[in-house]
């Protein structure tokens, strides 16, 4: 192999072994009644230890022929860097040889889970401005932690050879930072309402249970039963808080930085991640204000772009939550070309809502029908007036849940179709607002059904560059003018030159 | 610019894709029904007849009104589709983000001289079928014609 060359640090073969390992703890943990029952016969002489230990080595030897091919994968992968391009070679069975150049990566980000941070290695992830790796992290290379950083200084400055990228250091001042407590503010505002309300009736039943239980209870039921109860409900108290906390251990010390034509990124608490970001590979910004924080009047921004937020639960968050005038303050630092300051939206017209309405009463009068004649003919098991009653509560208040819920949507959907940019506001309870500029726009299509045509409005939604969750961007009923603008605009090319 | 329209060979195939899909729905329902028919109740059979004759009747009107509906528009700047039955589907792509262009012919479509062109560009899709074998040629000559001038423009435009 050529001098230039390099293979990643040998911890990865770990790293990648670690999923065969949980998986087979898991197994074991799953099945430890089988094994205590195994064991039982050893001990009683049913069982000879041969047996136990052809079990054991089964499971050794599939953890040995994994940490063996990781080790072939791992010695026969080579990466180099040829001119303007990173080229990865794997001289497996399967040959595979991946160029990408450099000028194409999108961005270039580090990061650092406790296994790398105990071993002193760093994941460097690069990422290519391309819609058909959009969903995954196009390459992952672990090295040491100062060979990761001479690496992505090298592929940084290949990256945009005019403006020449520059380090930053841990200790050098961002332009945004957040205190402890602007984090764990950022969790309670952005926190689900169903989540929250899973925790406050999981508080309220157990006081009212453990107030009414009695050692009789516990005696009588047995205790492994009331055990394996309180089990239970700790899982899901367990799975409720840890995604009411989650983004305490994600965003912790976030910071945020503009230089030259790169923005830095940097947060987390277990993980390290260190993101690197061209300006001109953002496609959208969207600010997001969830139920909670729209009641307080906060919101977050997000990036709308390759390469961030393409993992599994990853957001790609450039502001936590804070005051709006905060938020403008520290964006105008971050991303001066663009203002997000407020425009006078187009609202949906309000027949538009009278069709939807029209729409839920037909189905209301549908389903009661349905509950009715189920009532009468005795199918699901419901019987009895006040059975039939009951059901009849539950569709009228589901009804009403969606006449509030189309009322929000009224109250939050809105466009701004301006000359250089397209703002859409989308939601209900939370809202959402996307801000587009034309040149990022790929695709716009509409639709009309035969009452919308009749009442002059359409339906839309505007594709652009970003994984599968950002591409698509609904525009809901709005005159069938606004998509001709926004069609209009779409064709204008090189700033102000329209071409049409 | 006004919209270019499908010609008459397109509602022949729109027609016989209808039939096609018609005779295999058929078929299938036919077949269920003398499978199970002494299982079920006689209603059942009866709402599939319905399924049949409603399907029969989707035959001989939906080719036709999507026939009218389907409309196409290619400018220097913008490739534009409207198709659909009841619901009218509406797709631009300007030709500046066009990334591929892609043009097929199954054997329903090799049989009635058509062609149907895909283009992509790096956020989705669009699609244009029952196109003349010249006319979709010629459309894909003209994207790919047109993308080359925008590039040069852009360059010029770049170094100004």
């Amino acid at each position: 192999m050529e001098n230039n060359s390099f293979r990643c640090h040998f911890s990865i073969v770990f790293e990648n072994l670690g999923s065969t390992f949980f998986t087979i703890c898991a197994l074991l943990i799953l099945n430890l009644d089988d094994l205590g029952d195994m064991i039982k016969e050893f001990l009683a002489g049913n069982v000879k230890a041969l047996d136990i230990l052809f079990v054991f080595g089964i499971l050794f030897g599939i953890l040995l022929l994994v940490f063996i091919i990781q080790v072939v994968i791992w010695s026969k992968t080579w990466i180099s860097v040829e001119g303007d391009a990173i080229v990865i070679e794997k001289r497996t069975l399967n040959r595979k040889k991946n160029t990408i150049g450099m000028k194409n990566i999108s961005n270039i980000n580090m990061e650092q889970n406790i296994f790398e941070r105990i071993v002193g290695t760093c994941k460097v992830k690069l990422d290519t401005n391309s819609q058909s790796t959009a969903e995954t992290t196009d390459v992952k290379i672990v090295l040491k932690k100062d060979k990761a950083e001479a690496f992505r200084k090298q592929v940084m400055d290949h990256m945009n050879a005019d403006i020449q990228a520059e380090e930053i250091n841990e200790e050098e001042d961002y332009d945004v930072s957040y205190t402890l407590k602007d984090i764990v503010m950022h969790c309670i505002y952005t926190a689900s309402i169903f989540n929250v309300l899973v925790l406050a009736a999981f508080l309220i039943g157990a006081i009212i249970g453990i107030r009414s239980i009695s050692i009789g209870d516990v005696l009588l039921n047995g205790i492994i039963n009331v055990l394996g109860s309180l089990l239970a409900l700790l899982i899901v108290l367990f799975s409720v808080v840890r995604s009411l906390i989650k983004d305490f251990f994600v965003y912790y010390g976030f910071r945020a930085k503009r230089k030259a034509d790169k923005i830095y990124l940097s947060y987390g608490l277990l993980k390290k991640r260190h993101y690197v970001l061209s300006v001109d590979k953002i496609n959208a910004i969207r600010v997001v204000a969830p139920a909670i924080s729209r009641v307080f009047g906060r919101q977050y921004v997000e990036l709308v772009c390759i390469g961030i937020g393409d993992e599994q639960n990853e957001k790609s968050i450039l502001l936590l939550s804070e005051k709006r005038q905060d938020m403008l303050g520290k964006l105008s630092v971050l991303l001066p070309e663009i203002s997000l300051e407020d425009r006078q939206m187009l609202r949906r017209k309000k027949n538009t809502v009278w069709h939807e309405i029209t729409g839920i009463l037909f189905m209301f009068v549908f389903l009661s029908a349905i509950v009715v004649f189920a009532g009468i003919l005795n199918v699901f098991g419901i019987s009895g007036l006040w059975g039939r009653i009951l059901i009849l509560a539950v569709a009228v208040l589901v009804f009403v849940y969606w006449l509030v819920y189309v009322y929000m949507t009224f109250r939050t959907e809105g466009v701004y179709v301006g000359n250089d940019i397209l703002i859409v506001s989308s939601g209900a309870f939370s809202k959402r607002v996307v801000w587009i500029p034309y040149q990022r726009i790929q695709t716009l299509q509409y639709s009309q059904g035969p009452v919308a045509r009749h009442f002059g409005y359409a339906k839309g939604i505007i594709h652009i560059l970003a994984n599968v969750a950002n591409s698509i961007h609904g525009i809901s009923c709005f005159d069938i003018t606004v998509f001709n603008q926004i069609q209009q605009h779409m064709l204008m090319r090189n700033g102000n030159q329209q071409v049409k | 610019m006004e919209y270019s329209k499908l010609s008459k060979k397109a509602l022949t195939c729109m027609y016989v894709k209808s039939l096609i899909w018609f005779i295999i729905c058929t078929s299938v329902i036919l077949l269920i029904n003398l499978l199970f028919y002494e299982e079920w109740p006689d209603v059942v059979s009866i709402i599939l007849y319905i399924v049949i004759c409603l399907h029969f009747l989707y035959l001989l009107i939906a080719p036709k009104i999507r026939y009218e509906r389907y409309r196409y528009r290619l400018t220097d700047e913008e490739f534009e589709v409207r198709k659909g039955l009841l619901v009218i589907h509406t797709a631009v792509i300007p030709i500046e983000r066009l990334h591929k262009i892609e043009i097929s012919a199954g054997p329903i479509f090799r049989a009635f001289g058509l062609k149907e062109v895909d283009v992509t560009t790096a956020g989705s899709d669009l699609n244009v079928s029952f196109l003349e074998n010249e006319v979709a040629d010629q459309i894909a000559r003209h994207l790919t014609k047109r993308i080359n001038a925008i590039v040069v423009e852009e360059k010029a435009y770049g170094e100004q």
